[in-house]
């Protein structure tokens, strides 16, 4: 760990990953906290910190094409979700930063992570009632300790209702890592991800019964894919009810001023 | 509800006019003073656990986040830079502002925002930092640090709010100690000991950037306004950057926007400033 924070110049240590144990129970999440409202010109903004995993998110729009949309007049009576991801030069150590540059355009995982949230909420969102219009995702991955991409749906989906974007129903995300023991480690951690023998991240809509979008690295049985998928599923309902609530306190707080 | 809809109409239609009828007077659309400053907040790290210094500055809802990560380095790999220069032997700066932070901000690109911020940070290290306060092992390793700036939330006033964060993150910034091992090609860190704040020229003699909005019509009156807001920036006809410390003895300027100054015009800002320094260097001494 130090050798990747302050360069190869330092002795190599003993590897923490080597002896490293898991502090909560297996099927705990890290902590978590929610905020909207951080962005002052964004039509809706959400930060959420799962752990130490920090992320924030913010909607602009529905406005016009920033870009013209490919295709005819058919794409534009229904509005288009566009969504850029970030990550920040915090997310990894300055001796292991691949990133050279800022301002070189995105990254192949940046592109990958933007293609995730938009393939996880095009159909949750109400585009029809936004024709000629586009809706504008930005995500900045400010820290990534593990489980970043229910991090980022989740403040997704609180940018989204903060803006009053017109949703089915609000997105929740869990991740379940498969230990090299074949344990079910929820909401795992950046080390827990890397020793992982399989990683599985779910989305659902909340109130609905399908999911919408569903996300597997590794070799697993069909029974264990079963299992952890929905465990996952289990885990990601309960942080979505949380949100649902913080929402509602949001809501309530906020009434006063709008009268 | 009626008054508020003829003000929105007018100001989309004329702002500037609308501008300057609550400039004559002395208050803003907002009903803030025109030398008087938004909620100022800066909150020192942890604010990410993978930098050893970090700060997070606010000024009214400008928010900027800045992170140190420190590394080691050989002496070969200095010396890159001009000579004397701090930046790019012993630093480095980057300044982004992430199309998450502003509507017209775009990403894949360093925005012109961002750049000239840049040149700011980089010319203030080069004023406070000391060279010597790198060296771990004289002419075989050194201290590198990499500065990394975020914009989180734009609504003007970007310079300040970055430099408050700049200084916050240096102020909060800790190096392990370090040590050469037995047979000296490698260093190994003390535990023994606790991480100490790098060597810096005393915070009295900080430097401090206020932008100052210079609001002129076709007559002869001026207008100062400081801690504009991003709908300000576009409606004054010229910002000044002035540069002072907290003793005001050294004192530099430069334009962000173009209008017309005058050496009466810039005689009458010096002032103004002086007060608001030495207010923010307290802060940061007492923060």
């Amino acid at each position: 760990m130090l050798f990747q924070r302050y360069g190869p110049c330092l002795e190599p240590q003993s590897s923490l990953e080597e002896n490293y144990q898991r502090t909560r129970p297996n099927n705990s999440l890290r902590s978590l906290v929610l905020n909207t409202r951080t962005i002052a010109d964004a039509a809706g903004s959400g930060y959420v910190e799962l752990g130490r995993t920090k992320v924030i998110a913010a909607v602009y729009g529905p406005r016009p094409p920033l870009r013209s949309s490919k295709g005819g007049v058919e794409n534009a009576m229904k509005g288009r979700l566009t969504c850029e991801v970030v990550k920040s030069a915090y997310c990894s150590y300055s001796c292991e930063s691949t990133r050279s540059q800022i301002g070189k355009g995105f990254s192949e995982e940046e592109r990958l992570l933007s293609i995730r949230l938009v393939r996880a909420f095009e159909p949750i969102l109400l585009l029809d009632k936004y024709p000629k219009c586009s809706i504008d995702i930005f995500v900045v991955l400010l820290e990534d300790d593990g489980s970043a991409f229910t991090a980022m749906t989740l403040a997704t989906s609180l940018a989204l209702a903060d803006a009053s974007i017109e949703l089915v129903s609000i997105v929740a995300s869990a991740t379940v890592a498969i230990s090299p023991k074949q344990e079910y480690l929820v909401d795992p951690d950046k080390t827990e991800c890397e020793q992982a023998i399989a990683l599985i991240t779910v989305s659902l809509p909340l109130h609905a019964t399908q999911l919408c979008e569903i996300y597997h690295i590794g070799k697993l049985s069909a029974e264990e894919w079963l299992s952890a998928v929905q465990l996952a599923v289990e885990v990601a309902q309960t942080v979505g009810n949380s949100m649902c609530q913080f929402l509602l306190q949001e809501m309530a707080k906020n009434e006063p001023s709008n009268q | 509800m009626q008054h508020s809809l003829g003000w929105d109409i007018w100001n989309i239609l004329q702002p500037k006019e609308l501008y300057k009828g609550f400039l004559q007077r002395g208050i803003r659309p907002n009903g803030r003073k025109l030398s008087e400053y938004r909620k100022i907040h800066l909150r020192k790290g942890p604010l990410v656990t993978t930098v050893d210094g970090s700060a997070s500055a606010s000024i009214g809802q400008t928010v900027a986040l800045v992170g140190i990560q420190p590394k080691v380095v050989e002496w070969k790999e200095i010396n890159k830079g001009p000579v004397k220069s701090i930046v790019g032997n012993f630093c480095s700066v980057q300044v982004e502002f992430p199309a998450i932070c502003h509507r017209d901000m775009r990403s894949g690109r360093t925005s012109e925002e961002a750049l000239l911020v840049k040149e700011s940070l980089e010319n203030v290290l080069e004023e406070i930092l000391v060279g010597d306060a790198f060296c771990i092992v004289a002419d075989k390793f050194y201290w590198y640090l990499q500065i990394t700036a975020y914009c989180i939330s734009f609504d003007g006033n970007a310079m300040e709010t970055f430099l408050l964060a700049l200084y916050g993150a240096l102020l909060d910034l800790k190096l392990p100690v370090l040590h050469p091992n037995s047979s000296g090609d490698r260093l190994v860190i003390d535990q023994s000991q606790p991480k100490v704040a790098l060597l810096m020229k005393k915070v009295e003699d900080w430097p401090w950037v206020i932008p100052v909005g210079i609001f002129s019509d076709s007559g002869s009156e001026h207008y100062f306004v400081l801690d504009l807001s991003e709908e300000e920036e576009n409606n004054v006809s010229c910002i000044v950057c002035v540069w002072n410390n907290q003793a005001g003895n050294k004192v530099a300027l430069s334009k962000l926007k173009f209008g017309s100054l005058s050496e009466r015009i810039l005689q009458q800002v010096l002032p103004l400033v002086k007060a608001h320094t030495e207010e923010m260097i307290a802060r940061l001494q007492h923060d």
